[in-house]
C-alpha cells in the first residue's frame, strides 16, 4: 500500500517520485494524475490521449524496461499546467532504440501483435524523446494556453 | 470487463463491454478460444460498450482475427464509439478489419456476401 502522503501535489508544482515497479503502484499514480487534470477539466479527447500513453510507457517501463521484476525501481517526474502536461518515466534497464522498432502500419506488419504502443505515444503526444540509453522517455502534452492543436505525428 | 454472445440467424454477435486494456485483454483473449474452438464461421464483434482501448486491446483483436481468419471464418467489428474508431485509423488497423457503424449494417453485410 502506497503512503498517500508521498503522492501528493498540486498543480504547477513539479514532483519527482521514485516507486518500486508494481501494477499497483502504477495504476495508483496514473489514477492520481488523471484525477488532477480534470481539476483543470481538460477535455475528454486529451484525457483520453494522455491516459493511453501513460499506460503505454508505463507498460514498456515494466515489462521490457525492467523485464516484470516488481523490485526495481521506476524513476517519474512530472509537472501540469494550464499549458501542458509533461512527464519522464526512467526504467532500470538497458535501454532501447525506439528508431529500430517497425513501422506497424505499413501492410507488412498490420497483422503483427507488436509495436503500436510506442507508435501511439508518438502520435498522441505533442513531444517525445529518449535519452541517450534508451531507458528514459520524456513526453509533453499540450494542454492550451497559447499552443494550438496540433495535427502532430512525429 | 463483460462478455456476452448472442446468435442472429447463423451469426455470432460478440459483446465487450469496459475497457480493452493490458489487464483485461488476457480474458478476452482467452474467452474467445471458446468461440475459435468452435469454429464460429460469422462474427461480429460489437464494440459499443467499449469507451477504452490500447495497443494490448489492438493486438489481442488482431490474434482474434487471425484465428478465424485461419478456419476460414470471417470477422467484422461494429459500433465503434469515435476515440476507439480514431486508434484504428492511426495504426491502419481500418484496413486489415471490417468495421461497421452499427450491428444491422454488419448483419446485412454478412446477408449480401
Amino acid at each position: 500500500m502506497i503512503n498517500s502522503e508521498k503522492w501528493a501535489f498540486s498543480v504547477n508544482d513539479p514532483s519527482v517520485i521514485k516507486i518500486l515497479g508494481s501494477a499497483c503502484e502504477i495504476n495508483e499514480l496514473i489514477q492520481k494524475i488523471l484525477k488532477s487534470l480534470q481539476s483543470i477539466n481538460i477535455n475528454k479527447t486529451t484525457l483520453f490521449d494522455i491516459r493511453l500513453c501513460l499506460e503505454e510507457a508505463f507498460v514498456n517501463a515494466l515489462k521490457h524496461g525492467n523485464k516484470n521484476n516488481a523490485g526495481l525501481p521506476v524513476n517519474i517526474e512530472y509537472s501540469i499546467s494550464e499549458e501542458e502536461f509533461k512527464i519522464s518515466i526512467k526504467d532500470s534497464g538497458a535501454g532501447f532504440n525506439y528508431r529500430k522498432i517497425p513501422d506497424p502500419t505499413v501492410n507488412k506488419n498490420l497483422l503483427k501483435t507488436k509495436g503500436r504502443g510506442v507508435y501511439l505515444i508518438r502520435y498522441l503526444m505533442d513531444e517525445v524523446s529518449y535519452n541517450k540509453t534508451g531507458n528514459k522517455i520524456t513526453m509533453v502534452k499540450y494542454l492550451g494556453g497559447n499552443h494550438a492543436d496540433k495535427p502532430g505525428k512525429k | 470487463m463483460q462478455i456476452n454472445q448472442a446468435k442472429n440467424k447463423d451469426i455470432l454477435i460478440y459483446y465487450i463491454k469496459g475497457d480493452v486494456d493490458i489487464n483485461t485483454s488476457p480474458d478476452m483473449r482467452k474467452n474467445f478460444d471458446t468461440v475459435a474452438n468452435r469454429q464460429e464461421k460469422k462474427i461480429i464483434i460489437n464494440l459499443s460498450g467499449v469507451s477504452y482501448i490500447d495497443s494490448s486491446g489492438l493486438a489481442t483483436l488482431v490474434e482474434m482475427l487471425k484465428k478465424v481468419r485461419k478456419y476460414g471464418g470471417k470477422l467484422k467489428l461494429s459500433s465503434l464509439a469515435d476515440k476507439v474508431k480514431s486508434l484504428f485509423e492511426i495504426t491502419k488497423l481500418e484496413k486489415l478489419f471490417e468495421i461497421y457503424d452499427n450491428e444491422e449494417v454488419a448483419v446485412s453485410e454478412f446477408d449480401k456476401q
